[in-house]
């Protein structure tokens, strides 16, 4: 076969594997897209009550080792914990590419005993690898709440997360089983090693500050921005609600969650 | 009587040297552009270039497998020992283009078709790793059209640069077409 023929025969298998690839993309983006976290600006609700929080008590927060869950570096405290699905998801990468935003996540607490630790969880688009918030060193971010009311009675419900690199956890504030043999909604919450994902996401109350900062606050109702700044698809972002007393039985969170389109 | 190596000693450094070149680039330089497979601009360069100076069908497998190898162990990248495969895939890809083009790896269109067919391999090698390792398809074939796009634009742009260096030394005489240096 002559040079050219053989340029142009090349030419058109790659084309042809460009136009496989894209029948594949959107034959899979029709059949599963609609199940994942949505980058539109439509409002997202939840809310928690004391019985979502199940796991506990627990002096760390997963990650590809334990990390502390209140403020400072080190785990300390006894916390109960929950994951709830804020529906939502930020959207980082190349804003000429895509319609790059964040999260705005509006919380409302009622009658919160202790300090409320909020942080950002998010799965990772193509291989369920997971990010969170950093907690110590360059670049920590983190939001906590603390509330005046009087604790309840210890959750006989929560259990402790077992320790490790993979969690399966509960999603908060879904339809709670009747019985053991119930499906559960839960979600893997996968940290493939240490140092490895605690750079993408970021809890911040200035969007111009994108890598977050610590804020501990008084006020019970409030709002702050969860932000990314990877380059990757972010397929679900969740939200830990740990605290550290045992809520009494009028404890409430709401939660509201939109996406915020990047001012370009 | 010893039986003569396939490659000699110094296509052997040559090619570990390029292999190397690949592992090197890919730890230090990030192109900060989020686009899936832009780093292949880097990463096939030394591979055309190297198929292109030893001109022997394995020439691109081996400095590829010397990248894989360094990869893995240096753990770079998620994959580990798996990346072994998408590395030395993308050897044997340029090395078949190669092959099917008579070694014209000075021609920019040949080196577009080698980076641009190595670097697409490369990621279906790496979307087929992470299906033998248990994640779930969907997480892999969503965003599959663009990224491949991406993936043959980039590998394509690395190949017409190294196609473009690869006519300089052969002009320059630094290396000849004809001359295949099989004596250690």
């Amino acid at each position: 076969m002559e040079f050219g023929r053989r340029v142009v025969l090349a030419v058109v298998v790659l084309a042809a594997v460009v136009a496989a690839s894209f029948l594949i993309d959107t034959a899979v983006s029709q059949a599963y897209a609609p199940e994942g976290g949505s980058a539109d600006s439509l409002l997202q609700t939840a809310a928690i009550d004391r019985y979502d929080l199940r796991y506990g008590p627990q002096s760390w927060r997963p990650y590809a080792t334990p990390i502390a869950i209140g403020p400072g570096d080190l785990p300390s405290g006894s916390w109960y914990l929950a994951f709830v699905d804020l529906g939502v998801v930020p959207v980082g990468g190349n804003p000429a590419l895509a319609r790059t935003g964040s999260v705005r996540v509006d919380y409302r607490f009622t009658d919160l005993a202790g300090t409320a630790s909020l942080g950002a969880y998010g799965l990772h688009v193509g291989d369920g690898r997971a990010w969170t918030n950093r907690q110590s060193g360059y670049g920590t971010s983190g939001y906590y709440v603390s509330g005046t009311a009087a604790p309840g009675d210890s959750p006989r419900w929560a259990t402790p997360l077992p320790e490790g690199d993979r969690y399966v956890v509960e999603v908060a504030g879904s339809p709670r089983p009747v019985d053991e043999d119930a499906a559960r909604n839960t979600r893997t919450l996968w940290f493939e090693r240490i140092n490895s994902g605690l750079d993408g996401l970021h809890i911040t109350t200035d969007l111009a500050a994108r890598k977050g900062q610590v804020t501990e606050t008084t006020d019970l109702d409030g709002s702050f921005y969860v932000t990314y700044t990877g380059g990757n698809r972010v397929g679900g972002l969740f939200l830990m609600v740990a605290v550290d007393r045992p809520q009494p039985e009028t404890f409430g969170l709401a939660l509201e969650s939109t996406f915020v389109e990047d001012n370009r | 009587m010893k039986r003569p190596s396939y490659f000699s000693l110094y296509e052997i450094a040559l090619l570990s040297l390029f292999g190397a070149l690949v592992f090197v680039l890919r730890a230090a330089i990030v192109v900060p552009i989020h686009t899936p497979g832009s780093s292949g601009v880097f990463w096939v360069l030394p591979l055309v270039v190297g198929a292109a100076l030893v001109r022997k069908p394995g020439a691109g497998t081996y400095a590829g497998l010397v990248s894989g190898l360094l990869a893995s162990f240096f753990g770079i990248e998620p994959l580990h020992v798996f990346d072994i495969f998408k590395y030395t895939a993308m050897g044997i890809t340029i090395d078949l283009v190669s092959i099917a083009f008579g070694y014209r790896l000075d021609n920019p269109l040949v080196g577009f078709i080698a980076g641009a067919a190595g670097n697409v391999v490369k990621m279906v090698v790496n979307y087929a790793v992470h299906l033998l390792l248990g994640v779930q398809g969907v997480f892999i074939l969503l965003g599959i059209g663009f990224s491949s796009a991406t993936h043959i634009i980039f590998g394509g742009i690395g190949g017409v640069i190294a196609a473009l260096i690869v006519g300089r030394l052969y002009r320059a005489g630094v290396v000849h077409q004809d001359d295949v240096p099989d004596e250690g």
